[in-house]
């Protein structure tokens, strides 16, 4: 197979609580090879976002990445000074948020928004950069972009501004995009348009995506991979289809079972109880507090990322033991 | 609130938490002393000065401070600094009280009426206060003094003048803020008097803004009476202003720095301590929010 | 499409702010006519001095048509403020608008000194402050601008007269020297008495800008051209600036007013003969027809920033939201 196009070693990001360190991330690894689309699931507070934001490095002062590597290209991008990695970002590898009202300027033109990403990192003229901008506003579908760029964000729909916000990711042809969470304030027609067309342009352009998100019925529909994460730790990660048709951790298996069934079978459940705060981790295994197949053995002591059977890894102890396919004769016992 | 006693310990009261907010920075605690230290002066300047602000000493002038029984030294004339500076207390505190009191006087009440009663009042009363506020603040001062006639009771009306929008806008944008809020509508619906609401809840909850706007009034007072004074359009000599002193030593500056100095400094850190107040009441008042 | 709808935007916007001036102009007419009810005692016998004759008082009482019904006497002051007539001095004896357009380069130049020097402080101390928005920078831009608004005007340009103008001589102490003979002496004349008067509406700038600049820094735009590879320049000057700009606007807009204001304390001071030093004579002699021309020309000049400053709203705000 192919080198890895960003591969995540180890990386633990820390932030400042009440004037002390407190890990939010520990230890995640994972790879996105070219062209492939790779999920970063679980509940908000599980560090997904947080992962992303660091990778880029853009989280504020307040937090740090004390161990780890993000390899991009075999690139240290940690190692990277502060204009290395401004070169990188919405060059080499561009970003999309969740929150499309926002994230754009409500003060420029969408087209002097997008220009300025060619400017900078194409050297493009004035007129080349709007050429570009019309092209990749039409590649993301929104009708007569010519016409439009001279038009401010407030002038279009939260889906339009979304489509905005990833022509502007993809002026510069990038070879890697990270979404967090791009469709979550979108409703569900548009959030499938927007997740398509995300597909679309990693088969076509042979770009690495990253996406992250809490819904699994997004990553069902578009991801080649998937990493599930539980305050703070990576606890599964496998190919797509396997992890839904045997998900090998109690967590995955629970964020499957309170997914609506398309055949209407099973009910659906929550998880009962949250995720622990940064600053109540425990040593043993995160999840053992809200695990329904918890036996002491879990709490016995850190629990390593182990191979998992069919590929991927998992974090769990028991991982051999239970059956936690959503089927009758699997249901819980 | 007397049917569970206990729980106001745990609770804080807002007054406590007001007070609270209002004295942990230094800088709040610092220029409410300065504030506090200038009223006392003020108060008491005829028994605090050691000698009279007026006379003319031959025998001791341009003297620096510590020197001879005079703790801030002497101008020209051989008038005691310390002393024309406690009476000039007495010039800036005065100003900034009346200044503040016509401002009050002119600004609360159609403030009140404008956003109780809204319609005819409010449009008719806030046209008057955007023209007002059109004024230059100073040339506002300067025009009325220039025709009613230069001296300080004048200024001090003048200053007030300056001060009658600026508290008009304040006291009707929080009084109209009160009136949407349903507690006074259920109070009028089961037929509070208009008295009654005023007092009980639209006064309050227009003290803090109306609070911080005062103190910053007081500072800017202070400022005006003694520009106005310095230009020779407030206190009239020998009359002791901080102002008019600056003006009056301003010309054996070469010789005695000190009666210069000692005006500069005092107004600076007077001016200084209304704001500080002012910022410091604007932080602290209302309900907790997250500081930046 | 969109050059046009803005433009049409902002011309109804100019539009509606115009007619809600008239009701403003005209209270601010009349009140400025009342001023001669605020004199005490008989206005023509003050106005006329204190050892004038009966028939010079009398001169006064019809020159100034004060023997006239109230409503012709505001017809008669309406009238003549339209063509332009502020009337006569009676210190100068000169036509007010004549000693107003004399004076008023001098003074627009001093003005406009001030603000740039308010400008060039502010802004980069403001941005500086947000920036580093609770380390020590921040801290000596908070300290810096707090002293800055409790120095009066005259405080700061006495001891810049006498320190920097006369003890070291670096700059010109006091005077005017017009444009035509040279620009350095010009703006040398005016770089004291313009940084006198500039300072405060330099704090004020810095105070409004560190708030407004802070806040903005923490949206998820900014965030989103961090992103995109912008460097943090073009972040901070450009993202950041353009939004946090509109209340720096309107300080600047009400700076311009007490700029106005405080030119009588730094003119007088500076022994700058414009429209500040105008104003204190003619404050000092109770001289009625120009006191009220000052007050009308001041009022002109802020209600002309201010619609400057609703036009720049439009520009920095293409939402076009009403603030």
């Amino acid at each position: 197979m192919t080198t890895p196009l960003l591969s995540v070693r180890d990386l633990t990001v820390e932030f400042a609580v009440r004037g002390s360190w407190q890990p939010v991330v520990t230890d995640v690894s994972f790879d996105v090879m070219p062209g492939q689309v790779v999920a970063l699931v679980g509940e908000s507070g599980s560090g997904k976002s947080v992962s992303c934001f660091a990778l880029l490095r853009l989280h504020g002062d307040s937090g740090r990445t004390s161990r780890g590597e993000v390899l991009f290209d075999g690139r240290d991008l940690l190692s990277l000074s502060e204009r290395e990695m401004a070169d990188v970002r919405g060059n080499e590898i561009s970003m999309i948020f969740q929150e499309p009202m926002t994230s754009l300027n409500p003060a420029f033109t969408v087209g002097s928004q997008i220009a300025e990403v060619v400017r900078r990192h194409r050297g493009a003229s004035r007129a080349e950069a709007r050429k570009r901008a019309i092209e990749v506003l039409d590649l993301v579908g929104i009708p007569r972009a010519a016409s439009r760029i001279g038009d401010y964000p407030h002038q279009f729909s939260g889906g339009m501004r979304q489509r905005v916000m990833i022509a502007m990711a993809l002026a510069t042809d990038p070879r890697m995009l990270i979404a967090d969470e791009p469709t979550t304030a979108l409703d569900v027609t548009i959030q499938a348009q927007i997740l398509d067309l995300v597909k679309d342009l990693a088969r076509d352009f042979g770009m690495g995506v990253l996406l992250v998100t809490h819904d699994l019925g997004v990553v069902a529909d578009a991801c080649d991979e998937v990493v599930v994460m539980y305050a703070g730790q990576v606890v599964e990660r496998a190919e797509c289809f396997d992890i839904f048709a045997r998900p090998r951790h109690p967590y995955t298996a629970g964020l499957m079972r309170s997914l609506p069934r398309v055949d209407g079978m099973g009910e659906i459940e929550i998880i009962p109880g949250t995720p622990p705060m940064p600053d109540q981790f425990p040593e043993h295994c995160r999840f053992a507090a809200r695990c329904p197949h918890a036996v002491a053995a879990c709490e016995a002591g850190p629990v390593a990322l182990e191979p998992r059977v069919n590929g991927g890894a998992v974090r769990c102890v028991r991982t051999l033991e239970l059956d936690l396919r959503r089927t009758p004769e699997g249901s819980l016992a | 609130m007397s049917v569970l006693p206990t729980t106001r310990t745990v609770v804080e009261s807002p007054r406590r938490r007001f007070v609270r907010r209002f004295t942990g920075p230094w800088a709040n605690r610092f220029a409410l002393l300065v504030l506090l230290v200038w009223l006392v002066a003020a108060v008491a300047a005829p028994w605090l000065a050691p000698y009279d602000p007026l006379v003319q000493d031959i025998d001791a002038r341009r003297l620096a401070p510590l020197s001879d029984g005079h703790l801030l030294g002497t101008d020209a004339l051989g008038r005691d600094t310390l002393s024309r500076l406690l009476y000039g207390a007495r010039v800036a505190g005065l100003a900034a009280i009346t200044s503040v009191g016509v401002g009050l006087l002119g600004g609360l009440v159609p403030a009140l009426l404008a956003g109780l009663l809204r319609g005819w009042w409010d449009a008719v009363f806030s046209r008057i206060a955007d023209a007002l506020l059109s004024f230059p603040p100073l040339l506002l001062a300067l025009a009325i003094v220039g025709v009613m006639g230069p001296n300080l009771t004048n200024a001090m009306l003048a200053i007030g003048v300056v001060f009658v929008p600026r508290f008009y806008r304040v006291v009707r944008a929080a009084t109209l803020a009160v009136r949407e809020e349903t507690f006074i509508e259920a109070s009028r619906s089961i037929g509070t008097p208009t008295a009654w609401i005023l007092r009980r809840h639209v006064l309050p909850n227009v003290l803090s803004p109306l609070a911080v706007q005062i103190s910053l009034a007081f500072g800017f007072a202070i400022l005006a009476e003694s520009s106005l004074s310095f230009l020779g359009l407030g206190v009239q000599p020998p009359d002791p202003s901080w102002g008019s002193m600056l003006s009056e030593g301003r010309a054996a500056w070469f010789y005695t720095p000190w009666p210069v100095i000692v005006p500069t400094v005092t107004v600076v850190l007077t001016v200084l301590a209304c704001n500080v107040v002012g910022d410091g009441l604007s932080d602290s008042v209302g309900r907790e929010k997250g500081r930046a | 499409m969109s050059a046009g709808v803005v433009g049409r935007r902002t011309l109804s916007m100019l539009g509606r702010r115009l007619v809600a001036l008239v009701p403003l102009l005209g209270i601010v007419t009349l009140a400025t006519f009342s001023l001669i009810f605020l004199i005490p005692g008989d206005p023509a016998h003050r106005i006329a001095g204190e050892g004038a004759t009966a028939e010079q008082v009398a001169a006064v009482r019809s020159d100034l048509g004060l023997d006239q019904p109230l409503h012709q006497q505001f017809l008669t002051f309406l009238g003549n403020l339209l063509q332009g007539d502020l009337g006569t001095s009676y210190t100068f004896r000169t036509p007010v608008w004549d000693m107003i357009s004399a004076r008023m380069p001098i003074t627009i130049s001093l003005t406009v000194v001030a603000m740039v020097f308010a400008l060039l402080i502010g802004i980069p101390a403001g941005v500086l402050a947000a920036r580093r928005a609770g380390k020590w920078q921040d801290r000596v831009v908070t300290v810096g601008s707090t002293l800055g608004l409790a120095t009066p005007n005259f405080v700061l340009g006495l001891l810049l007269t006498l320190v920097i103008g006369i003890k070291f001589q670096w700059l010109p102490a006091t005077g005017y020297v017009e444009m035509a003979e040279g620009f350095w002496p010009w703006l040398s004349h005016l770089l004291l008495p313009g940084f006198a008067l500039g300072v405060i509406a330099a704090a004020e700038i810095a105070r409004q800008l560190r708030a407004s600049l802070a806040d903005v820094l923490r949206q998820d735009y900014v965030r989103t051209a961090v992103a995109k590879g912008m460097l943090p320049g073009t972040v901070v000057w450009k993202h950041g600036l353009k939004n946090a700009l509109m209340p720096v606007i309107t300080v600047v807009g009400i700076q311009t007013g007490y700029l106005l204001g405080g030119t009588a304390v730094v003119e007088t001071i500076f022994g700058i003969q414009g429209l500040g030093d105008f104003a204190v004579r003619a404050v000092l002699a109770g001289d009625l027809p120009a006191i009220q021309g000052m007050v009308v020309f001041a009022v002109i000049i802020t209600v002309t920033a201010s619609l400057v400053v609703d036009l720049t709203y439009g520009y920095l705000n293409p939402r076009g939201e009403s603030q």
